[in-house]
This record gives structure tokens, sequence and C-alpha cells, in this order.
């Protein structure tokens, strides 16, 4: 049997993939047999199709125990698949990948030809094909690529049902032979639709069944196998709560554990839902009972960590903890604790664990928040309940009771936990809009034109046609935007019902309906947006330096821009607009601007929900790569950015923008409304020191921040590898204060030799 | 009440979020001038009360831009190969890797101190030039009128004016932006430099409204000034950061040219008002750090009804800036200390019964 781990769903391990038990021993063979599937049940209702494809896919993709694993559970995705994401949206075929095995020597000609059907047989049927071919003529030249990360436009779709995160502690409650009845008994009182949908969702859920069987089976013989006894007391311990869950509820946090990671594994989801909340009481039952300690419990908690590391996806995998809405607080206090020393000890990129708070919760959590991030961890997030709360119950129209309920999943985006989807399926480039209006629409890099026409500069002759030409092209993209997201979520559902998640998602069985096609009790959609700063300070430089002082003309600022700023007078502009105040300063002209934008931008998206029939339609502005990407293909902006150079990142600064001191910083944040939109990323670094000797600075600092509706936080350390970038490229790090001797000065501002003993010091903490 | 005119300031920075310049998280305010002229002082633009011109040589790129621009000459340009025979660009390569030319901060004066007013420095250029690799450029710091039009025109940013005339509400407006900091950590205004009692009318004015505003207050002082200074400030500052130097009277005059006796004389006065004092030991080793005036210290601390003794180890940041400004005040170069000399210090007041070592 084969027991390597297959740690992420690169080209590289899906070439390596291997079955669980060798179902599917040939290259493409399961690829094949669930394109058979597919093929077989074509015109019958998605519900029945969705299960037969499952059947193949589950148990094929699961991957062995891993060594050392203390649960069972890993999977590889197939070049063919079905899912809401993993693989790609719901039917998905990688074609790229297909032919890197059609390379093999060990392909025949006949899995070639097979191959090559396959692969005809696809490319009009993925979900995401089938969502291309559905945009109106109007929609398809607006948004005219879907390769965002090579091609330039404004805006791109995506195609995902991203940020589901399902109700585990319905499940953890209820069980899986519970939830199994739950739809049994819906389908009973159900009309004919929803008697096929409940039937299959029985079927699905009877998979996971017969996957804790095979992995109790493989967990059995593993420990036969092994001569290690605290490893065999480890397999034995799986077995025994994969036994469990086949005819119950978990009732330890192992099985707890163990169910709620099966459970996500078949689902293809990414986000574990308030862990505290499901697992706190059982947690702290075993450690009443005395059947776990607490290292016992903590070691837990790492292995599962470990698990979502080979499950691999960094812009996902949230766990949440803390917060209102907790019924038993200090047990979920008790998880929230060790899952922060987990984070400590398990020094990963993943989970993406998120912390939210409350005035007035257990102060043992942020201090260990704290703690933990001062040696260097980058989680937790820090979420503010008191703002946020209030916040998504305005953005998103729910009571605050439900907005109780809100987690911000993937890179940043809010989601109401099993009871609202919010995928964000559109990405638009802000700074690519004001460039647009700056070349009467046209974008400078392709010369193609996907939103309206915009006055010749001459004809601009005041800030206001400048603003509103931007606009324009705004509201252009983001309405597509809408609209493109409400036929992938009206293709999706037509083609599939995703049941696994759908289960789990108020309120599909009590309506006997899956997610999309009417279940869900929101049906909501994101739009991320990028470059938000560098188009407002942008704005903000014209606003000042063209038509306030008139020290420049319009058209002479755009053609040092469209020159990238080379040649003696381009540099003198840019020293001018690199001269005007910038966000994140806590300066007037600057950060109105950026208020200007930001109020624009969520305002008129938010609006597009009614427009398309989404419950809502809201704005995220988060911190992921694709600023950089997005600044490859953008000229150089009226900020003084050079083409090419990455946008601005969420609601932060330009990079080394910031020289006022982090309290100015930190102003600038709290002037953009977060009740507006589904949430924002912010950056904050800090000196090893802050967490230290002047920790109570430090925590004077982020508490007055949340008092003045700070919303969230990422939290990081200042490193060697920071300074070291900031000693080769100082114009990017204007706003890194580090400690020498008895006082704090900007980095970039000091001498050579205090520099590189500041390294010295830093490598040394 | 009388209304007193609002009095301008000549201040050289302001510094938001700042941890170290007295309790809790405060807006710093630096005034420019100073009575005094300590050789290790980490801020020398601080010294003359006039904005002065600063240069930075390892951001000049000898583009000659501000050459061109200045109408008094200050700014010059000489070939190395000239004045030596002999190319150096000061570009060097990293170490080993065979890695791209890495800037090197090889600004050096061609003079260790510049002698005499008059004589311009001469710095070597740093920055890979697109013009020549090996070019001096000579400041003549006598000859600039504060024009900036240097500072404005570098495409580098190599030139600064340290100094500009300030109204009390103009710095107010920063000021009480961070209120909601100040607060909930005890912070608020502090005053620092240079030496604020040598603006009395503007550091009192600014003190005054500060507190006007419900906002806690310090001043950073070395303690020389009339006495009828410290009267005005002691009703609107809440905490004095106290510097002493040296404890001997001969000593003192040597090394801050100004006498002991004056600053002793304000600081008793002050504890006897009651005002709040912390005290603040600059320790230079092998300068000031002997066991008289350690001893000395420890002596205060118990005599004076004191919020603390602090400890301000040496640290070196002031030389770079010396060379920015053309300093021609004396200077020392002692060793940096370390923890150990840090803690050698510490345990010697401690021993002699020092109180409120913080």
């Amino acid at each position: 049997m084969d027991m390597r781990c297959f740690p992420d769903l690169s080209l590289e391990a899906s070439l390596e993939g291997l079955p669980f038990a060798p179902l599917f021993p040939d290259p493409l063979s399961l690829e094949f047999a669930i394109t058979a599937a597919h093929r077989e049940h074509e015109g019958e209702p998605p519900a029945v199709r969705e299960l037969a494809v499952l059947s193949v896919q589950f148990p094929a993709c699961l991957q062995p125990i891993g060594e050392g694993d203390l649960f069972a559970g890993r999977v590889y995705y197939p070049l063919v698949s079905f899912g809401p994401e993993p693989g790609g949206l719901g039917y998905a075929c990688r074609e790229g990948a297909v032919r890197e095995v059609l390379k093999r020597p060990d392909i025949n000609p006949e899995t070639a030809a097979k191959a090559e059907a396959m692969l005809a047989y696809w490319r009009s049927r993925t979900t995401e094909a089938r969502t291309r071919a559905a945009y109106p003529p109007e929609l398809a030249r607006t948004l005219p690529s879907d390769a965002y990360t090579s091609d330039s436009a404004i805006a791109f779709p995506l195609y995902r049902i991203g940020g589901t995160v399902l109700d585990y502690g319905r499940l953890i409650r209820v069980g899986l032979p519970g939830l199994i009845d739950e739809a049994r008994e819906r389908e009973l009182s159900a009309d004919g639709e929803g008697r096929t949908y409940l039937r299959s969702t029985v079927g699905a859920l009877g998979l996971i069944l017969d996957s804790c069987e095979r992995y109790a089976r493989q967990a059995e013989s593993l420990a036969t196998a092994t001569s290690d006894l605290g490893r065999r007391g480890e397999l034995e311990t799986i077995r025994q709560s994969l036994e469990t869950l086949r005819s119950g509820p978990p009732a330890s946090l192992h099985e707890a554990i163990q169910l709620a990671w099966l459970y996500a594994l078949h689902s293809g989801t990414w986000n574990y839902g308030r862990a505290d909340v499901y697992l706190g009481p059982l947690l702290a039952a075993d450690l009443a009972a005395g059947r776990l300690d607490e290292p016992g419990a903590l070691r837990l908690i790492e292995g599962w960590w470990r698990l979502m590391k080979a499950y691999d996806n960094q812009y996902n995998n949230r766990v949440y903890i803390g917060g209102k809405g907790r019924p038993d607080e200090p047990a979920s206090d008790r998880f929230a604790l060790l899952a922060m020393e987990a984070t400590r000890r398990v020094r990963l990129n993943q989970p993406q664990l998120s912390l939210r708070f409350y005035d007035g919760q257990n102060p043992e959590l942020m201090a260990k928040a704290l703690t933990v991030l001062g040696e260097g961890a980058t989680f937790p997030m820090l979420y503010n309940d008191d703002v946020n709360i209030p916040a998504v119950a305005k953005a998103f129209q729910v009571s605050e009771a439900e907005a109780v309920e809100y987690h911000p999943f993937g890179c940043g985006e809010y989601v109401l936990g099993g009871r609202s989807l919010g995928s964000p399926n559109g990405v638009i480039n802000l700074a690519k809009c004001l460039e647009a209006a700056l070349h009467e629409g046209t974008d400078p890099w392709g010369k193609s034109r996907t939103g309206p026409k915009a006055p010749v500069l001459g004809e601009m002759g005041s800030f206001e046609q400048v603003w509103a030409a931007y606009t324009a092209q705004v509201e252009h993209h983001v309405a597509a935007c809408a609209l493109q997201e409400r036929i992938e979520y009206d293709v999706a559902g037509r083609e599939a019902c995703y049941l696994f998640a759908s289960a789990l998602y108020a309120d599909c069985i009590d309506r006997a309906r899956p997610m999309l096609s009417g279940g869900v009790r929101y049906l909501g959609g994101t739009l991320e947006t990028y470059g938000n700063i560098t188009a407002s300070d942008s704005l903000r430089a014209i606003d000042e330096l063209v038509f306030r002082r008139r020290k420049l003309g319009l058209g002479e600022l755009v053609a040092a821009c469209d020159a990238d700023f080379k040649g003696a007078r381009n540099e003198s502009i840019r020293r001018q607009l690199l001269a005007v105040p910038k966000y994140g300063n806590d300066d007037d002209g600057a950060d109105s601007m950026a208020q200007r934008v930001h109020n624009h931008v969520c305002r008129f998206t938010s609006e597009q929900a009614a427009r398309v029939g989404l419950h809502s339609y809201l704005v995220v502005i988060i911190n992921n790569w694709t600023n950089v990407v997005f600044g490859q293909t953008t000229h150089a902006t009226p900020d003084g950015r050079r083409s090419g150079e990455p946008l601005t990142n969420g609601n932060n600064p330009a990079p080394g923008a910031d020289r006022q001191g982090v309290t100015a910083f930190l102003n600038s944040l709290v002037k953009l409304d977060p009740g507006l939109h589904a949430g924002s990323v912010q950056n904050m670094k800090f000196s090893r020191e802050m967490f230290g000797r002047s920790r109570p600075g430090l925590e004077a600092l982020l508490g007055t921040y949340w008092e003045r509706g700070g919303t969230q936080a990422m939290i990081t350390v200042v490193s060697k590898s920071d300074l070291e970038a900031a000693m080769r490229d100082p114009g990017q790090w204007g706003h890194l204060m580090v400690r020498v001797g008895g006082f704090s000065a900007r980095f970039i501002d000091l001498p050579r030799g205090a520099q590189e003993d500041v390294l010295r010091r830093t490598c040394h903490e | 009440m009388s209304r007193r005119p609002s009095p301008l300031g000549i201040v050289f920075d302001i510094q938001r979020a700042a941890l170290h310049d007295g309790p809790g998280v405060r807006t710093t305010v630096f005034l420019k001038g100073c009575p005094l002229r300590c050789p290790w002082c980490h801020n020398p633009e601080s010294r003359t009360r006039s904005p002065q011109l600063g240069f930075d040589a390892d951001k000049c790129s000898s583009c000659r831009t501000c050459a061109d621009a200045c109408l008094e000459g200050v700014h010059a340009f000489d070939s190395v190969l000239g004045a030596f025979g002999q190319a150096d660009s000061g570009m060097r390569s990293e170490v080993g890797t065979g890695g791209p030319p890495v800037r090197e901060p090889r600004m050096t004066p061609m003079f260790a101190r510049t002698p005499g007013p008059g004589v311009p420095t001469r710095f070597q250029s740093n920055a890979p030039s697109t013009f020549d690799s090996a070019a001096l450029h000579l400041v003549s710091w006598d000859r600039c009128t504060l024009a900036g039009n240097c500072v404005s025109s570098c495409p580098s940013d190599a030139l600064r004016i340290y100094g500009s005339e300030r109204a009390v509400p103009e710095i107010m407006e920063i000021v009480r932006r961070d209120k909601a900091y100040y607060a909930r950590s005890g912070g608020g205004l502090t005053l620092s430099g240079g030496e604020p009692t040598s603006q009395i009318d503007f550091a009192e004015a600014l003190l005054r409204a500060a507190k006007a505003e419900g906002i806690h207050t310090c001043v950073e002082t070395c303690g020389f000034a009339p006495r009828a200074s410290f009267e005005r400030l002691l009703d609107c500052c809440d905490l004095f950061l106290f510097d002493i130097k040296a404890s001997d009277e001969e000593k003192h005059r040597e090394l801050t040219g100004v006498p002991l006796g004056q600053i002793r004389d304000n600081l008793r006065w002050l504890a006897g008002r009651g005002a709040k004092l912390l005290l603040r030991c600059p320790m230079i080793p092998g300068v000031n750090d002997d066991q008289g005036h350690l001893r000395a210290i420890a002596a205060l601390s118990r005599e004076l009804p004191l919020e603390g003794v602090e400890l301000l180890p040496y640290h070196e940041s002031g030389l770079a800036k010396r060379e920015r400004i053309g300093s021609r005040d004396p200077f020392v170069r002692p060793a940096v200390p370390g923890p150990a000399q840090i803690a050698a210090w510490r345990a010697f007041l401690v021993a002699e019964g020092c109180r409120g070592l913080g």
C-alpha cells in the first residue's frame, strides 16, 4: 500500500499522485472513469449526475494515512474533478496538466487517443466553459479574458465557489448518521425535485461513511504492522474514532476533529468555522474526564494543523477562534489558547488562525496572540467584533444576531458562516480604471477598450471631469462583474448541487433545494478591488498639482507617466507627484480622496445586488499577490509609482508612503468606513521590541486603533529580510521604524553602520 | 487674563508615536537651539537656533543639479582624478556572490575636522553616477542663504533644510490628532531639541496650548536656563526629563561649555517647588562615566523627590549627522557601550544606593 503524502495541488503533486487503494493504477484512468460517469448521466438531474461522479472520485482520490498523521484524511484532486473550488469550478478539467502527463514514456497510443477525446469532451462542458459561453456579447467584450495573471485588462472573472464556511457546529452536534436522518426525513415531505436532491444528498453522505470504513481498516492494518507502541496507540485512536462516527455523533475531541476534517476534504472547502465553539465543550469534557490532558490536546491540534498544511491552500485554510456569540466561553477559551500555542509551535503558513475579540473578552486571549506574534509567527490575524459585527449587519443588511456569525475567509472576505455565500468571482483594477480615464478609455498596453470612451485630456478642464471619467470606467466594469457573478452562480447551479456543502448550509435541507438553486439563505457575491489607494493617491495628485495649484498640465502629467518618468523633466515631475502627501499620514487631503474612492466603489458595487438578483454584492479589499500581478500591467501612475511596480495592497498605504509614524498610519486606516463592504485587510509591522519592553505602548496603540473603528490587523514583526530589503531599496521602506539605543528612528535615515548594527541585533533576537 | 502674542518657534522635527520621550504614546516636538555643546550630542543639527542646510552624501549621484540651481555657489564639483590622479568610484561588488554592485557608505570628508570657517567640506560621491565615476561634491556651508533651490531640485533627496518657523496653532493641529492614544496610554506632548528653554516664549505657549486641551506635557531639558524660564514652565509642564551630564564643575564646563552650578540650582529649585522630575543621565564611556559622577547621581536620587533615574547609554548616530551639516563643533568617539557595560553602571549605582533606577 502506497503511503506517500501528497502535499499540494501543484502539477508535480498531481503527476505523482497515486490512488489510495489501487483502484485506478493506470495514468489518467481515474480521469477517464470520472468522465465516463459524467457522460453516462448526461440529461439526468444534476443531483444524480453529481452523486455518480462523486462515487467515482471518492474514495479514489483519498490518500493513505501518512506517517505521523494523528487523523485520517489526505486528498489529491485528479485532473478531471468535481468540487466547488479545489480542482476548479464544478466539473473541471485541467488540460495543461493532462498534456504534461501525455508526454510521459509509459503512455501508450490508446491512452493518448482516449485522452484527446476526453479533452475534447470537456472543452465545452466544464462548468467554467459553460459559464463563459453564457456571457451575453456586451459582457464578453467588457470581460474579454479569463487570464488575470497574464493578460492586461481592467477586470476579470474568477471561476469558483469560494469562501464556503460549513455549519460544523451542526455536523458535530448530529454527526453523520444524524445528518443522513435529517435528509431522509425531509425527503418524505419534499416535492419531486427536492426528493431527488435529498436522495442524492443521502448517497453523498454515505460516501463519507464508506471513507470512514476504508480509513478504519487501513488504520487497523497499519497498527498491526508497526512495532512502535506509541504509533500503534495513535492509529488505534484513529480507528476507534472512525468506527464511532459511522454510527453516531462525535463524543470526544479526537472524534470531532476527525469528522470535521473528513467532511471538509469531501466537500472541497477550505475554511473550518469557529473551531473553539464546536470543539471547546468536547475538549473540556475530555479534560474533565481525564481522557485527555492539555499536552495531548495540543498534540492533536498540531496534528490537525499539519494536515491542513498538506491540504495546502495558503489563501484559505482559516480557523476561527474568539469573539462574541460563543455559548460556552470558558471551554472555547481553553481551546483557543491551545490553538494559538499550536500555531506558535507549528510555524507554518497555514492554517490562517484568526482571532476575533471584543472589549471585555478574556484578556488572556489577546495577550497570548501578541506573544505569539511577537515571536515572529504571522498568525493569528486579529478581528475586532465591536466594529465588525455592526459593520457586517449594515453591509449585509442582516440583524446583529446573524452578523455575529461573520467569518473572514480566504484573503479577508466576510461571509456569514453556514448561511451566506459570497464567492469573490471578480477582480477589478481601480488604478487601471483611472489609467483608462486618462487615455480616452483605452488600455495603453493592449490598445483595446473594454469600457466607455473617456474625454480627450484637453476637454477635462476641472478635477470633477477627471473624477467623472474615472467613475464611469469603474461603474461600467463593476456592473459587468455583478452580472458575471449572477451568471456564474446560475450556470454552476444548473450544473450541480454541491451536495456536501449544501447539506451543511442553511436552509438547503429545510427547503429541499441545493445551495445555488434556492437553498442557501443568503446568496451574495463579492468583488475584489485592487489598487484602491494607488488610484486615490493618484487622483489626489492630479487634483492638487493640476487643478488647485496649477503646477502641471494634465497632458504633461499623463505624458510623464506614459514615459515612465524617464528624462530629466519627467523625473522632476515625478518628484512633484511624490511630494503630494499620501494616504497613511493622517493628511486630510489624501485621506479624504481615499474616502471618496472607497465610498464610491463600495456604494456602486452594493447597489448592483438588487439589479442582478443577489442578496448582496459587496467590495472586498484584500491582501494577496494580485496587487503585484495587476501592477505588472499598469503603467506609471500619477502618485509617482513606476510602470510595472506593485499596486497598493488591501487598505494599506503605498509601500513606504506612511512616514508620520504609526499613530498617523492608524488614523488614516480608520477613516475608511467598514460598513460599506465585506472585508478589508490592514498590514502592520512592529519591531520585536514593541512586543517586549514596549508592550504597553503596543497595547495602547492597538487598543486606541480598535476603539477608533479599527476592524482588523495582520501584524508581523520586522524581520531580518525586511531590514535587508530596506537597505537595498530604501524608497519602499520609509515607514519602517526601529529602536536604536534609547530612541526610535526611521531605519532608512540611519547611517549604514547603524543599519548594520540593527540588522545584527535582529538576527540574534 | 492678558493675551500674549502667539510666538513663532524654529522647529526641526516632529515625531508622532514616540514611546521613549516620556510616559505612554507621545508626540515630540524638537526645537532648534541649545546653549550647550556636548561632544557626544546625537542631534548636532539642533545646536544652532537658525535653520541650516543638510547634505547626505550617501544619496548624492553627482548630477550637479544643485550646483545649477543654487545662486550662491554653495555646491561645487571637482574630479577626484584631478586632485589625486586615481579614480575610485566608491562602488563595491557584493562579496563572494558576484552579485550586482552595492553602494557602500564610503562617505568621508577629506579632513577629520573641517578646518575653520570658509573652507568647504569635500564629499566623495558615493552613488553610481552617470556623469563621472569619481566626483567630489564641495559644500560651502557659510554661503548658504537657505533659499532651498537645491533642496527642491535634487532628484535623489540628498539635501534638506533643518528647521523651519512654525506657529503654535499649526503644531497643536498635529498634536491633537493623537489625543485618543494619549488618553489610553498616559501619553501627551513632549518638547525636546536642542534645548526647549532656549525658545522660552514658544515653548511656554505650546505647553499652555496643550494643557488647555487636557494634554499631558513633558519637557526634556539640560537645565541650563534662567530661573525665570523654569518659573514660567512650572505650572504647564507635568514632567521634566532633566539631564545631568557631569557632577564636577570644572569637568562640566570643559565638556558642555557651561557651568554646572546653575543647572544643579535649577534642579533643586524645581524639586523644591514640587515639580515632577525624571533624572536622565547620558553615559559616555571614558568621558563622563567616572565613579564620582555615578556616586553623585546616586546621591541626588536620595536627596531629591524624583520620579526616577534613567541611563542614556551613548550611541553613534550623531556622528553621521555631523558630517551632513558640516559641523565644526567638538566631538568624541568613545566605544559604544554593550550590555555588560550598561549592567556594570547599573550595578555600581545600585551599590551606591541609587533610588528609582529605571
